[in-house]
């Protein structure tokens, strides 16, 4: 959830809804799914932060508040529940190609050409790429990773 | 507790086919992509998402990839995880 405008026109509630869905709601999802992961001996939790988990913007405080602070949480879990044999790590999308970013680039000049020059892989990213890494992070490949943020965005901030 | 150790297993690391995903916003966009992956790599999804015609779409289109999805309504989910988060109110989940 999402809502661009300037910080000093953040309402109290748009602050809550935006912190509550995108980081309150995965603690507690996560809570939900802690119970019987324990008693499984096992279990992946995988939260999806944003290029706002690394960066902040003009327009997306609150969104980046939530993003960075679930990267945060996804360590602070992986903390906790390593003993229970549980992973906790956060995919970091970039700029994607989806129905949301379509919108922020209807609001947002020049930002489609702007990622297209930013992005050392020298295009948007297809929701597809994200598969390879959820599909590692939920696997045994990964029984040794918890408490990552695994930037999956062409490289977006390698470049200097 | 067992750990895999790679360089010495025989069995493919990136199977999932034990697994059961629980695959939140799973029904459109960057969750069904995701789910989609999943659902190749052999694990059983579950499709967690508000709306139940797009969800019941993206469970039916994973089933074609043999995968065992199924679509849940999150209203249980919502049902847990709201009323730890609302404040007087304020909580954006109260309206999901």
């Amino acid at each position: 959830m999402n809502r661009r405008k300037p910080p000093e026109q953040i309402t109290e509630q748009e602050w809550h809804e935006i912190l509550d869905v995108n980081l309150g709601a995965a603690l507690f999802c996560a809570q939900a799914a802690y119970t019987h992961m324990k008693a499984a001996g096992r279990g992946k939790i995988l939260n999806i932060g944003s290029m706002y988990s690394l960066f902040g913007a003009a327009g997306v405080a609150a969104y980046a508040a939530s993003k960075g602070g679930l990267v945060q949480l996804t360590r602070s879990l992986a903390c906790a529940w390593a003993p229970d044999n549980i992973q906790v790590n956060a995919i970091l999308p970039g700029w994607i190609d989806t129905e949301l970013t379509r919108r922020a680039r209807q609001q947002v000049a020049d930002l489609h050409d702007f990622v297209l020059v930013r992005t050392p892989a020298g295009r948007w990213g297809e929701p597809g790429d994200l598969a390879g890494a959820a599909v590692f992070l939920c696997s045994s490949a990964a029984d040794f990773v918890t408490g990552a943020a695994l930037p999956v965005y062409g490289g977006y901030s390698a470049r200097g | 507790m067992t750990y895999h150790n790679l360089s010495e297993s025989h069995v493919n690391p990136f199977d999932l086919s034990s697994r059961v995903a629980i695959v939140t916003g799973g029904n459109g966009g960057l969750g069904l992509a995701m789910a989609r992956g999943l659902a190749r790599a052999g694990a059983a999804i579950a499709i967690a998402a508000r709306d139940d015609s797009k969800g019941g779409a993206a469970a039916k289109e994973l089933n074609a990839l043999a995968s065992r999805a199924r679509f849940l309504s999150v209203r249980r989910l919502i049902g847990i995880v709201v009323p730890k988060t609302d404040r007087g109110g304020n909580g954006g989940l109260r309206r999901l």
